[in-house]
Protein backbone atom coordinates (compact mmCIF):
# COMPACT_ATOMS: atom_id res chain seq x y z
CA UNK A 1 0.00 0.00 0.00
CA UNK A 2 2.97 2.27 1.02
CA UNK A 3 4.58 1.36 -2.27
CA UNK A 4 1.50 2.47 -4.45
CA UNK A 5 1.06 5.73 -2.66
CA UNK A 6 4.83 6.58 -3.48
CA UNK A 7 4.13 5.56 -7.00
CA UNK A 8 0.85 7.55 -7.23
CA UNK A 9 2.76 10.36 -6.35
CA UNK A 10 5.76 9.98 -8.41
CA UNK A 11 3.52 9.18 -11.21
CA UNK A 12 0.99 12.43 -10.45
CA UNK A 13 4.61 14.00 -11.23
CA UNK A 14 3.88 14.29 -14.51
CA UNK A 15 0.50 14.96 -14.33
CA UNK A 16 0.79 18.76 -15.09
CA UNK A 17 3.21 17.58 -18.36
CA UNK A 18 0.31 15.54 -19.93
CA UNK A 19 -1.75 18.31 -19.13
CA UNK A 20 -0.52 20.78 -21.13
CA UNK A 21 0.70 18.66 -23.99
CA UNK A 22 -3.20 17.62 -24.31
CA UNK A 23 -4.27 21.31 -23.84
CA UNK A 24 -1.73 23.26 -26.15
CA UNK A 25 -1.88 20.86 -29.10
CA UNK A 26 -5.56 20.92 -29.05
CA UNK A 27 -6.44 24.97 -29.13
CA UNK A 28 -2.96 24.33 -32.14
CA UNK A 29 -4.90 21.66 -33.82
CA UNK A 30 -8.44 23.25 -33.60
CA UNK A 31 -7.02 26.45 -35.60
CA UNK A 32 -4.84 24.75 -37.79
CA UNK A 33 -7.96 22.32 -38.85
CA UNK A 34 -9.73 25.54 -39.16
CA UNK A 35 -7.77 26.95 -41.60
CA UNK A 36 -7.26 23.71 -43.66
CA UNK A 37 -11.11 23.03 -43.35
CA UNK A 38 -11.30 26.77 -44.73
CA UNK A 39 -9.11 26.37 -47.72
CA UNK A 40 -10.98 23.25 -48.71
CA UNK A 41 -14.32 24.95 -48.59
CA UNK A 42 -13.48 28.40 -50.08
CA UNK A 43 -11.11 27.09 -52.86
CA UNK A 44 -12.50 23.79 -54.63
CA UNK A 45 -10.76 22.24 -57.06
CA UNK A 46 -6.85 21.80 -56.74
CA UNK A 47 -6.21 23.07 -54.27
CA UNK A 48 -8.81 21.81 -52.11
CA UNK A 49 -7.80 18.14 -53.59
CA UNK A 50 -4.68 18.76 -52.95
CA UNK A 51 -4.69 19.41 -49.06
CA UNK A 52 -7.56 17.02 -48.79
CA UNK A 53 -4.73 14.17 -49.91
CA UNK A 54 -1.93 15.93 -47.51
CA UNK A 55 -4.86 15.35 -44.22
CA UNK A 56 -5.65 11.95 -45.93
CA UNK A 57 -1.92 11.25 -46.32
CA UNK A 58 -1.63 12.27 -42.29
CA UNK A 59 -4.15 10.23 -40.91
CA UNK A 60 -2.88 6.70 -42.42
CA UNK A 61 0.71 7.40 -41.04
CA UNK A 62 0.91 6.11 -37.47
CA UNK A 63 1.65 8.81 -34.85
CA UNK A 64 4.94 7.42 -33.24
CA UNK A 65 6.23 7.75 -37.13
CA UNK A 66 5.51 11.58 -37.13
CA UNK A 67 6.73 12.14 -33.73
CA UNK A 68 10.43 9.93 -34.56
CA UNK A 69 10.96 12.23 -37.76
CA UNK A 70 10.06 15.19 -36.37
CA UNK A 71 12.16 14.64 -33.43
CA UNK A 72 15.30 12.77 -34.55
CA UNK A 73 14.93 13.95 -38.51
CA UNK A 74 14.55 17.48 -38.92
CA UNK A 75 17.11 18.30 -36.37
CA UNK A 76 19.60 17.41 -38.96
CA UNK A 77 18.12 20.18 -41.61
CA UNK A 78 20.50 23.34 -41.69
CA UNK A 79 17.99 25.29 -41.67
CA UNK A 80 15.91 23.92 -38.55
CA UNK A 81 19.68 23.92 -36.44
CA UNK A 82 20.82 26.91 -37.06
CA UNK A 83 17.91 29.73 -36.79
CA UNK A 84 15.41 30.36 -33.99
CA UNK A 85 13.70 26.67 -35.05
CA UNK A 86 16.36 25.12 -33.08
CA UNK A 87 14.78 26.24 -29.66
CA UNK A 88 11.45 24.95 -30.55
CA UNK A 89 12.75 21.26 -32.05
CA UNK A 90 15.61 21.01 -29.56
CA UNK A 91 12.64 20.17 -26.64
CA UNK A 92 11.07 17.08 -27.10
CA UNK A 93 7.80 18.20 -25.34
CA UNK A 94 7.81 20.88 -28.05
CA UNK A 95 8.42 18.05 -30.66
CA UNK A 96 5.42 16.27 -29.08
CA UNK A 97 3.10 19.04 -29.56
CA UNK A 98 3.75 19.99 -33.26
CA UNK A 99 3.09 16.19 -33.93
CA UNK A 100 0.17 16.16 -31.88
CA UNK A 101 -1.08 19.21 -33.46
CA UNK A 102 -0.37 18.11 -36.76
CA UNK A 103 -2.54 14.85 -36.57
CA UNK A 104 -5.59 16.71 -34.73
CA UNK A 105 -5.28 19.36 -37.69
CA UNK A 106 -5.39 15.91 -39.97
CA UNK A 107 -8.78 14.48 -38.82
CA UNK A 108 -10.55 17.37 -37.22
CA UNK A 109 -10.38 19.31 -40.63
CA UNK A 110 -11.94 16.34 -41.76
CA UNK A 111 -14.87 16.30 -39.11
CA UNK A 112 -15.14 20.05 -39.70
CA UNK A 113 -15.02 19.90 -43.92
CA UNK A 114 -18.21 16.63 -43.14
CA UNK A 115 -20.04 18.93 -41.04
CA UNK A 116 -20.23 21.76 -43.56
CA UNK A 117 -21.09 19.73 -46.07
CA UNK A 118 -23.82 18.26 -44.21
CA UNK A 119 -25.62 21.84 -43.80
CA UNK A 120 -28.95 22.27 -45.52
CA UNK A 121 -28.15 24.09 -48.79
CA UNK A 122 -31.72 25.51 -48.03
CA UNK A 123 -30.84 27.00 -45.22
CA UNK A 124 -27.27 28.81 -46.37
CA UNK A 125 -29.75 30.23 -49.20
CA UNK A 126 -32.45 31.54 -46.60
CA UNK A 127 -30.21 33.07 -44.55
CA UNK A 128 -28.90 34.80 -47.49
CA UNK A 129 -32.35 35.92 -48.95
CA UNK A 130 -32.71 37.90 -45.71
CA UNK A 131 -29.67 39.83 -46.58
CA UNK A 132 -26.97 38.51 -44.20
CA UNK A 133 -23.27 38.41 -45.34
CA UNK A 134 -20.72 35.90 -45.78
CA UNK A 135 -19.75 36.12 -42.12
CA UNK A 136 -23.48 36.64 -40.58
CA UNK A 137 -24.46 33.58 -42.97
CA UNK A 138 -21.93 31.98 -41.43
CA UNK A 139 -22.70 32.53 -37.59
CA UNK A 140 -26.44 32.35 -37.83
CA UNK A 141 -26.70 29.63 -40.05
CA UNK A 142 -23.60 27.10 -40.85
CA UNK A 143 -21.91 27.16 -37.27
CA UNK A 144 -24.85 25.90 -35.25
CA UNK A 145 -25.78 23.35 -38.23
CA UNK A 146 -22.12 22.38 -38.08
CA UNK A 147 -21.64 21.81 -34.52
CA UNK A 148 -25.05 19.46 -34.13
CA UNK A 149 -23.87 18.09 -37.24
CA UNK A 150 -19.82 17.51 -35.62
CA UNK A 151 -19.49 17.68 -32.33
CA UNK A 152 -20.03 13.88 -31.60
CA UNK A 153 -17.46 12.96 -34.04
CA UNK A 154 -14.80 16.17 -32.36
CA UNK A 155 -16.01 14.39 -28.96
CA UNK A 156 -14.13 10.92 -29.78
CA UNK A 157 -11.03 12.90 -31.84
CA UNK A 158 -10.21 14.78 -28.62
CA UNK A 159 -10.40 11.73 -26.49
CA UNK A 160 -8.23 10.48 -29.18
CA UNK A 161 -5.85 13.16 -28.72
CA UNK A 162 -6.26 12.69 -24.98
CA UNK A 163 -4.78 9.19 -25.55
CA UNK A 164 -2.27 10.26 -28.00
CA UNK A 165 -0.33 12.07 -25.59
CA UNK A 166 0.74 8.78 -23.74
CA UNK A 167 3.52 8.55 -26.79
CA UNK A 168 5.32 11.26 -25.87
CA UNK A 169 7.43 8.99 -23.55
CA UNK A 170 9.03 7.61 -26.74
CA UNK A 171 10.75 10.91 -27.46
CA UNK A 172 11.69 11.04 -23.44
CA UNK A 173 9.19 13.33 -22.41
CA UNK A 174 7.95 12.57 -18.95
CA UNK A 175 4.79 12.52 -18.96
CA UNK A 176 2.06 9.99 -16.78
CA UNK A 177 3.19 7.64 -19.26
CA UNK A 178 6.87 8.60 -19.15
CA UNK A 179 7.17 8.15 -15.36
CA UNK A 180 5.04 5.18 -15.24
CA UNK A 181 7.25 3.85 -17.48
CA UNK A 182 10.27 4.88 -15.64
CA UNK A 183 9.20 3.30 -12.42
CA UNK A 184 8.13 -0.06 -14.87
CA UNK A 185 11.67 -0.79 -16.24
CA UNK A 186 13.62 0.63 -12.75
CA UNK A 187 11.68 -2.20 -10.31
CA UNK A 188 10.35 -3.94 -12.77
CA UNK A 189 6.69 -3.94 -11.43
CA UNK A 190 4.34 -3.81 -14.39
CA UNK A 191 1.22 -3.76 -12.99
CA UNK A 192 1.62 -0.83 -10.28
CA UNK A 193 2.37 1.56 -12.16
CA UNK A 194 0.43 1.10 -15.29
CA UNK A 195 -2.78 0.43 -13.27
CA UNK A 196 -2.10 3.89 -11.50
CA UNK A 197 -1.68 5.65 -14.90
CA UNK A 198 -4.30 4.11 -16.07
CA UNK A 199 -6.60 5.57 -13.77
CA UNK A 200 -5.39 9.01 -14.16
CA UNK A 201 -5.75 8.83 -17.63
CA UNK A 202 -9.57 7.44 -16.98
CA UNK A 203 -9.93 10.47 -14.75
CA UNK A 204 -8.68 12.82 -17.48
CA UNK A 205 -10.57 11.13 -20.60
CA UNK A 206 -14.19 11.33 -17.71
CA UNK A 207 -13.07 14.87 -16.97
CA UNK A 208 -13.14 15.99 -20.78
CA UNK A 209 -16.13 14.21 -22.31
CA UNK A 210 -18.05 16.15 -19.20
CA UNK A 211 -16.73 19.36 -20.21
CA UNK A 212 -17.22 18.65 -23.98
CA UNK A 213 -21.04 17.82 -23.53
CA UNK A 214 -21.18 20.67 -20.93
CA UNK A 215 -19.86 23.05 -23.44
CA UNK A 216 -22.02 21.40 -26.65
CA UNK A 217 -25.49 22.02 -24.12
CA UNK A 218 -24.12 25.35 -23.65
CA UNK A 219 -23.59 26.46 -27.30
CA UNK A 220 -26.32 24.51 -28.78
CA UNK A 221 -29.04 26.36 -26.43
CA UNK A 222 -27.66 29.21 -26.99
CA UNK A 223 -27.93 28.53 -30.38
CA UNK A 224 -31.92 27.58 -30.51
CA UNK A 225 -32.65 30.75 -28.33
CA UNK A 226 -31.10 33.07 -30.55
CA UNK A 227 -33.28 30.93 -33.13
CA UNK A 228 -36.30 31.27 -31.20
CA UNK A 229 -35.49 35.19 -31.07
CA UNK A 230 -35.45 35.69 -35.04
CA UNK B 1 18.38 6.32 -50.55
CA UNK B 2 18.89 3.58 -53.17
CA UNK B 3 22.17 2.92 -51.61
CA UNK B 4 20.65 2.20 -48.13
CA UNK B 5 17.72 -0.13 -50.01
CA UNK B 6 20.73 -2.21 -51.50
CA UNK B 7 22.83 -2.46 -48.39
CA UNK B 8 19.83 -5.32 -47.27
CA UNK B 9 17.77 -2.62 -45.49
CA UNK B 10 15.10 -3.16 -48.72
CA UNK B 11 15.06 -6.83 -47.24
CA UNK B 12 14.73 -5.76 -44.03
CA UNK B 13 11.69 -3.78 -45.06
CA UNK B 14 9.80 -5.93 -47.17
CA UNK B 15 10.21 -8.48 -43.55
CA UNK B 16 8.98 -5.73 -41.32
CA UNK B 17 5.88 -5.23 -43.77
CA UNK B 18 5.22 -8.70 -43.72
CA UNK B 19 5.29 -8.59 -40.24
CA UNK B 20 3.60 -5.53 -39.87
CA UNK B 21 0.61 -6.52 -42.54
CA UNK B 22 0.30 -9.97 -40.82
CA UNK B 23 -0.16 -8.91 -37.14
CA UNK B 24 -2.50 -6.14 -38.89
CA UNK B 25 -5.13 -8.52 -40.71
CA UNK B 26 -4.41 -10.90 -37.61
CA UNK B 27 -5.42 -8.51 -35.01
CA UNK B 28 -8.16 -6.88 -37.53
CA UNK B 29 -9.50 -10.62 -37.94
CA UNK B 30 -9.63 -11.69 -34.39
CA UNK B 31 -11.17 -7.88 -33.29
CA UNK B 32 -14.38 -8.65 -35.45
CA UNK B 33 -14.62 -11.72 -34.29
CA UNK B 34 -14.65 -10.48 -30.56
CA UNK B 35 -16.80 -7.58 -32.12
CA UNK B 36 -19.80 -9.52 -32.74
CA UNK B 37 -19.22 -11.84 -30.38
CA UNK B 38 -19.17 -9.25 -27.76
CA UNK B 39 -22.29 -7.66 -29.27
CA UNK B 40 -24.58 -11.12 -29.48
CA UNK B 41 -23.43 -11.40 -25.84
CA UNK B 42 -24.57 -7.66 -25.27
CA UNK B 43 -28.20 -8.29 -26.35
CA UNK B 44 -28.39 -11.97 -24.73
CA UNK B 45 -30.38 -12.52 -22.10
CA UNK B 46 -27.50 -13.39 -19.35
CA UNK B 47 -27.27 -11.14 -16.62
CA UNK B 48 -24.58 -8.07 -16.38
CA UNK B 49 -23.80 -8.66 -20.28
CA UNK B 50 -25.12 -5.73 -21.81
CA UNK B 51 -23.23 -3.54 -18.13
CA UNK B 52 -19.97 -5.87 -18.66
CA UNK B 53 -19.48 -5.04 -22.55
CA UNK B 54 -20.61 -1.27 -22.23
CA UNK B 55 -17.69 -1.31 -19.65
CA UNK B 56 -15.14 -2.92 -21.54
CA UNK B 57 -15.80 -0.44 -24.69
CA UNK B 58 -16.10 2.13 -22.14
CA UNK B 59 -12.31 1.32 -20.63
CA UNK B 60 -10.90 0.21 -23.45
CA UNK B 61 -11.70 3.67 -25.55
CA UNK B 62 -10.73 5.64 -22.62
CA UNK B 63 -7.00 4.65 -22.17
CA UNK B 64 -4.21 5.06 -24.05
CA UNK B 65 -3.12 2.15 -26.59
CA UNK B 66 0.46 1.88 -25.88
CA UNK B 67 -0.73 1.23 -22.19
CA UNK B 68 -3.20 -0.99 -22.86
CA UNK B 69 -0.58 -3.07 -24.78
CA UNK B 70 2.05 -3.22 -22.89
CA UNK B 71 -0.70 -4.07 -19.84
CA UNK B 72 -2.27 -7.19 -21.73
CA UNK B 73 1.15 -7.98 -23.49
CA UNK B 74 2.62 -8.41 -20.25
CA UNK B 75 -0.43 -10.56 -18.78
CA UNK B 76 -0.84 -12.55 -21.78
CA UNK B 77 2.98 -13.46 -22.03
CA UNK B 78 3.53 -14.65 -18.57
CA UNK B 79 -0.26 -16.93 -18.98
CA UNK B 80 1.30 -17.91 -22.25
CA UNK B 81 4.97 -19.16 -20.48
CA UNK B 82 3.25 -20.82 -17.71
CA UNK B 83 0.90 -22.47 -20.33
CA UNK B 84 3.44 -24.25 -22.07
CA UNK B 85 5.14 -24.95 -19.24
CA UNK B 86 2.02 -27.15 -18.33
CA UNK B 87 1.55 -28.46 -21.04
CA UNK B 88 5.07 -29.64 -22.09
CA UNK B 89 6.23 -29.85 -18.79
CA UNK B 90 9.67 -28.44 -19.82
CA UNK B 91 10.72 -24.80 -18.95
CA UNK B 92 13.22 -23.89 -21.59
CA UNK B 93 10.04 -23.96 -24.46
CA UNK B 94 9.08 -20.41 -25.37
CA UNK B 95 6.38 -18.65 -27.22
CA UNK B 96 7.38 -16.22 -29.48
CA UNK B 97 6.64 -12.40 -28.60
CA UNK B 98 4.64 -11.99 -31.67
CA UNK B 99 1.71 -14.04 -29.84
CA UNK B 100 0.88 -11.88 -27.09
CA UNK B 101 1.18 -8.58 -29.12
CA UNK B 102 -1.44 -10.36 -31.37
CA UNK B 103 -3.36 -10.62 -28.63
CA UNK B 104 -3.02 -7.17 -27.14
CA UNK B 105 -4.03 -5.66 -30.38
CA UNK B 106 -7.05 -7.71 -30.98
CA UNK B 107 -8.54 -6.76 -27.81
CA UNK B 108 -7.88 -3.55 -27.73
CA UNK B 109 -9.07 -3.20 -31.44
CA UNK B 110 -11.91 -5.39 -30.33
CA UNK B 111 -13.45 -2.62 -28.22
CA UNK B 112 -13.81 -0.45 -31.22
CA UNK B 113 -15.24 -3.43 -33.56
CA UNK B 114 -17.67 -3.90 -30.62
CA UNK B 115 -19.02 -0.33 -30.82
CA UNK B 116 -19.74 -0.75 -34.60
CA UNK B 117 -21.15 -4.37 -34.50
CA UNK B 118 -23.82 -2.66 -31.61
CA UNK B 119 -24.21 0.09 -33.63
CA UNK B 120 -25.44 -2.11 -36.61
CA UNK B 121 -27.59 -4.36 -34.48
CA UNK B 122 -29.04 -1.48 -33.03
CA UNK B 123 -30.15 -0.18 -36.68
CA UNK B 124 -31.56 -3.55 -37.24
CA UNK B 125 -35.34 -3.97 -36.34
CA UNK B 126 -36.72 -6.98 -34.58
CA UNK B 127 -39.12 -7.92 -37.48
CA UNK B 128 -35.99 -8.88 -39.05
CA UNK B 129 -35.20 -11.77 -36.01
CA UNK B 130 -38.70 -12.69 -35.92
CA UNK B 131 -39.26 -13.33 -39.60
CA UNK B 132 -36.13 -15.48 -39.40
CA UNK B 133 -37.62 -17.63 -36.88
CA UNK B 134 -41.20 -17.33 -38.54
CA UNK B 135 -39.57 -19.00 -41.71
CA UNK B 136 -38.13 -21.95 -39.58
CA UNK B 137 -34.22 -20.53 -39.28
CA UNK B 138 -32.82 -21.91 -36.84
CA UNK B 139 -30.97 -19.46 -34.00
CA UNK B 140 -27.42 -19.43 -35.82
CA UNK B 141 -29.02 -19.83 -39.61
CA UNK B 142 -30.89 -16.51 -39.12
CA UNK B 143 -28.13 -15.09 -37.44
CA UNK B 144 -25.75 -15.93 -40.56
CA UNK B 145 -27.78 -15.44 -43.20
CA UNK B 146 -30.23 -12.48 -42.52
CA UNK B 147 -28.67 -10.62 -39.89
CA UNK B 148 -25.12 -10.71 -40.17
CA UNK B 149 -25.09 -9.49 -43.85
CA UNK B 150 -27.32 -6.46 -43.22
CA UNK B 151 -25.09 -5.07 -40.58
CA UNK B 152 -22.22 -6.26 -42.89
CA UNK B 153 -23.56 -3.28 -45.31
CA UNK B 154 -24.20 -0.97 -42.66
CA UNK B 155 -20.51 -1.41 -40.79
CA UNK B 156 -18.20 -1.75 -44.19
CA UNK B 157 -17.08 2.30 -44.12
CA UNK B 158 -16.15 1.88 -40.57
CA UNK B 159 -14.34 -1.64 -41.41
CA UNK B 160 -12.39 0.01 -43.42
CA UNK B 161 -11.64 2.56 -40.85
CA UNK B 162 -11.40 0.08 -38.78
CA UNK B 163 -8.67 -1.36 -40.76
CA UNK B 164 -6.76 1.66 -41.59
CA UNK B 165 -6.76 1.51 -37.01
CA UNK B 166 -5.02 -1.81 -36.66
CA UNK B 167 -2.36 -0.77 -39.51
CA UNK B 168 -1.50 2.12 -37.16
CA UNK B 169 -1.94 0.19 -34.06
CA UNK B 170 0.75 -2.19 -35.23
CA UNK B 171 3.46 0.26 -34.82
CA UNK B 172 3.02 0.85 -31.27
CA UNK B 173 4.17 -2.97 -30.65
CA UNK B 174 7.50 -1.45 -32.02
CA UNK B 175 7.85 -0.13 -28.54
CA UNK B 176 7.82 -3.85 -27.52
CA UNK B 177 10.55 -4.59 -29.82
CA UNK B 178 8.40 -6.42 -32.39
CA UNK B 179 10.36 -5.75 -35.58
CA UNK B 180 7.82 -3.96 -37.74
CA UNK B 181 8.13 -1.12 -40.06
CA UNK B 182 8.49 1.49 -37.11
CA UNK B 183 11.42 -0.71 -35.49
CA UNK B 184 12.90 -1.30 -38.56
CA UNK B 185 13.09 1.99 -39.50
CA UNK B 186 13.89 3.19 -36.18
CA UNK B 187 17.00 0.56 -36.22
CA UNK B 188 17.67 2.09 -39.41
CA UNK B 189 18.03 5.57 -38.70
CA UNK B 190 20.30 4.80 -35.17
CA UNK B 191 23.19 2.76 -37.10
CA UNK B 192 23.52 4.53 -40.48
CA UNK B 193 22.52 8.20 -39.09
CA UNK B 194 19.87 8.95 -41.53
CA UNK B 195 16.47 9.27 -40.54
CA UNK B 196 15.07 11.41 -42.70
CA UNK B 197 15.55 8.50 -45.15
CA UNK B 198 14.20 5.66 -43.27
CA UNK B 199 11.64 7.43 -41.19
CA UNK B 200 10.36 9.04 -44.66
CA UNK B 201 10.76 5.40 -46.19
CA UNK B 202 8.21 3.87 -43.22
CA UNK B 203 5.98 6.94 -44.07
CA UNK B 204 5.37 6.38 -47.48
CA UNK B 205 5.15 2.88 -46.97
CA UNK B 206 2.48 3.71 -44.75
CA UNK B 207 0.77 5.99 -47.33
CA UNK B 208 0.70 3.78 -50.12
CA UNK B 209 -1.14 1.26 -47.76
CA UNK B 210 -3.33 3.90 -46.96
CA UNK B 211 -4.08 4.46 -50.30
CA UNK B 212 -4.67 1.00 -51.64
CA UNK B 213 -6.49 -0.07 -48.78
CA UNK B 214 -9.48 3.24 -49.44
CA UNK B 215 -9.65 1.91 -53.13
CA UNK B 216 -10.19 -1.78 -51.63
CA UNK B 217 -12.94 -0.41 -49.41
CA UNK B 218 -14.45 1.81 -51.93
CA UNK B 219 -14.46 -0.93 -54.36
CA UNK B 220 -16.39 -3.74 -51.54
CA UNK B 221 -18.47 -0.86 -50.73
CA UNK B 222 -19.85 -0.26 -54.02
CA UNK B 223 -20.01 -4.06 -54.55
CA UNK B 224 -22.73 -4.28 -51.53
CA UNK B 225 -24.93 -1.38 -52.77
CA UNK B 226 -25.19 -3.15 -56.22
CA UNK B 227 -26.09 -6.09 -54.54
CA UNK B 228 -28.04 -4.03 -52.07
CA UNK B 229 -29.96 -2.91 -55.33
CA UNK B 230 -30.27 -6.21 -57.03
CA UNK B 231 -32.70 -7.02 -53.76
Amino acid sequence: MELMIAYTREILGGLSTTLSLFLVSLVIGFILAAAMAFIQIRFPGHISKSVWNLMFCIRGVPMLLVLYIIYYGLPLLPIVRETFLWAVFSSPFWCTIICLAIVEMAFTSEIMRGAYFQTPKEQIEAARSLGLNGFQTFRAAIFPAMIRNGFAAYTTEVILLCKSTALAFTVTVMDVMGFANEIRSRTLDIYEPLLIAGFIYLCITITTRLALSWIFSLISVAGSARAEAL
Amino acid sequence: MLNYLEQGWGHQFVKAFGMSFSIAIISFVLSIIIGIGATLLASSRIRFAAAIVKFYTYLFRSLPGILLLLLIFYTADSLIQSLVKFLTGTSDASVSPVVPAVLSTSIVLGAYATELFKAGWADISAGQHEAGRALGFTRFQSLALIILPQIYRKVLPHLGSLWLISMKETALLSIIGIPDIVRIASLGARSTGAPFTFYGIAIAIFIAFAFASSRVFSYLEGRSRRSMGAI
